[in-house]
């Protein structure tokens, strides 16, 4: 596996990637399906044996063939396309048939490697956190330098939305998440629908589906919704009590949620992934500056004190 | 504090303006309806600007605002769920947010903008049917410079004209959704099929002083996104004073070293004391 540098050229090429996906996101309102696409490369760690997670394996046709996996092709598609990374096969097949449409023989001729750095695993966590961003949701901190793998898990690993409670409870804790984790990421079906074709299940969880707030768990509590999804997984939110009270949290305070949520966000997309060199990026440098400033000037008055002192003396 | 809980609002808008201009594709009507209101602005009288007054229905009905009531309309409900931002602020924040979600640079954003209901008399926004004269005339009379005006051109890489609104019709580029330096390597190519080019867009090729800066930013999108930032900014932030950094950074020292300078007062008289006592 080559090893991620994570130098000012990849730290550009990840900037213009972020750019380049809020662009397609936006503008192909395809956010649940970016985010279902990060959540399905990361879900599938195994914190004991240390397999599986954000590695960007979910492109091997082995693996986005699960079951679990239906659909997700597009966004497969879209990344490569936001990207420009036109080597993939598919691409250039998919080109191939559209070739006609010039609007889509721009793209093709605009894809030429716009961001060929990043690593597919990182593009994948950049679209899954650029999806909650740009449809309203909380800023999810994100950190460069997932290496890719070719190696995909066995099939089985993502939640069965048939299931209950000790189901959910396996598959999270088998990951290393938590409770409270469970419920701030079943927040994102604030996002999206469901499909026949794909799930079986049909429908959209929230009555904006495009955007990202605490109207899941407020739907949750009301119980039967007229026209809006719940599965049994979601249902089992409440039949738990270690769950039902982040339920009953999120619903009344949405704040609490997207704290609560930008931070489980943040943990399953870094499962597994220990960022390159303890470097910690002071994102805010002016805090930093500012008390610095202060504690020096406050040293300098002091210090003059004392020699006013010991002048004296 | 009722700063804290206004940036609070204000953070909060600037989500609901993520989720709005994203799920409606309304970025470019959105940047029109920021820059129309900033580009009122008068340095000398020092009227005008982004305050709001677009709202008003006598300026909404000037020629050049055909068409801006839908972004009003949709900035409403935004500022339904944020009674406390102004909408000054509301408008241009949806501004540097419509550039954010469709691919372009983050635009820094200071708030505290008030808002007024007097409105300038129309005219003061270009018209795309002149030349470079005119453009100096009304960018300067902003107080921006001819780079501003190239740069701020653009804005152009988003959006599309329409006939019914300013009797142009089309996208200067191929993709109005994405911001990008497009615009300007359509400038250079000259006519391109399908794609228009107002008289005002032809004359940033014509004349010299401009062409410099399409060349660059046609060749170097990093160095257009640098430049469109500071000058959106500006344009933002016209006849606006935003508490400046450095204000603030001076007063945050001054009140540190008042506080240790009293430190060490305090330690002092408390030395004397007990000298005094002890003698």
């Amino acid at each position: 596996m080559a090893k991620v540098s994570v130098d000012s050229e990849y730290l550009k090429d990840v900037e213009r990637a972020r750019r380049e996906l809020r662009a397609l996101i936006s503008n192909k309102n395809c956010a649940p399906i970016m985010l279902r696409l990060a959540w399905h490369d990361a879900g599938t760690y195994d914190v004991n044996t240390k397999t599986g997670g954000p590695n960007g394996s979910i492109r091997n046709e082995e693996e986005y063939a699960h079951g679990a996996n239906s659909g997700l092709k597009i966004a497969l598609e879209f990344c490569d396309i936001g990207c420009g990374n036109g080597n993939a096969a598919w691409i250039k097949a998919y080109f191939k048939e559209l070739m006609n449409s010039y609007i889509l023989k721009d793209i093709s001729e605009q894809v030429k490697s716009k961001c060929p750095k990043i690593t597919y695993a990182d593009l994948y966590q950049l679209a899954g956190v650029v999806a909650v961003e740009v449809t309203g949701g909380p800023t999810v901190s994100f950190v460069p330098g997932r290496k890719d793998s070719k190696i995909s898990p066995k099939e089985g690993r993502l939640p069965d939305a048939n299931k209950g409670v000790p189901h959910l409870k396996e598959v999270f804790y088998r990951m290393g998440l938590s409770d409270k984790d469970i419920v701030a990421l079943s927040g994102g079906h604030t996002l999206g629908r469901a499909h026949p074709e794909r799930s079986g299940f049909d429908g959209a969880w929230t009555k904006e589906p495009l955007k990202f707030d605490n109207s899941y768990f407020q739907e949750l509590l009301k119980g039967e919704s007229e026209g809006l999804l719940k599965l049994s997984t979601d249902l089992a939110l409440l039949d738990d009590p270690d769950f039902r009270r982040y339920v009953e949290l999120y619903a009344k305070d949405e704040d609490a949620f997207f704290r609560d949520y930008a931070e489980s966000h943040k943990k399953l997309s870094e499962l597994g992934f220990t960022p390159p060199g303890a470097k910690t990026i002071v994102k805010d440098g002016t805090i930093l500056a500012q008390s610095a400033f202060g504690v020096a000037v406050a040293a300098a008055v002091v210090i003059a004190g004392y020699l006013y002192e010991a002048r004296k003396r | 504090m009722a700063e804290r809980e206004y940036e609070k609002e204000t953070e909060r808008a600037r989500r609901d303006l993520r989720a709005l201009i994203s799920s409606k594709n309304c970025a470019p009507i959105m940047l029109r309806l920021a820059w129309h209101d900033a580009g009122t602005y008068d340095a000398k009288t020092k009227c005008g600007g982004p305050n709001a007054s677009i709202r008003n229905q006598a300026e909404l009905n000037h020629a050049a605002n055909a068409g801006l009531n839908i972004a009003i309309q949709l900035c409403e409900e935004v500022k339904a769920k944020n009674p406390r931002i102004s909408y000054a602020d509301l408008y241009q924040l949806a501004g540097v947010v419509a550039v954010e979600v469709t691919g372009g640079p983050t635009i820094d954003f200071v708030p505290g903008r008030k808002d007024s209901m007097a409105s300038p008399e129309e005219g003061r926004l270009p018209d795309a049917k002149q030349g470079a004269s005119h453009l100096r005339k009304v960018f300067n009379r902003m107080g921006l410079s001819d780079q501003d005006i190239v740069a701020l051109s653009g804005g152009h890489t988003l959006g599309r004209a329409h006939r019914e609104r300013s009797g142009f019709e089309g996208p200067w580029t191929r993709d109005p959704l994405k911001f990008d330096n497009s615009y300007f390597v359509e400038l250079l190519k000259g006519d391109s099929k399908g794609l228009l080019k107002l008289p005002t867009d032809n004359v940033l090729v014509e004349d010299p002083e401009f062409r410099k800066y399409v060349i660059l930013y046609a060749e170097d999108e990093e160095a257009f996104f640098r430049d469109y930032a500071a000058s959106h900014k500006r344009l933002s932030e016209l006849g606006f004073s935003p508490p400046s950094y450095l204000g603030l950074l001076i007063k945050k020292t001054m009140i540190t070293a008042a506080v240790a300078v009293t430190v060490v007062l305090l330690s002092y008289f408390y030395e004397m004391n007990k000298r005094d006592s002890s003698k």
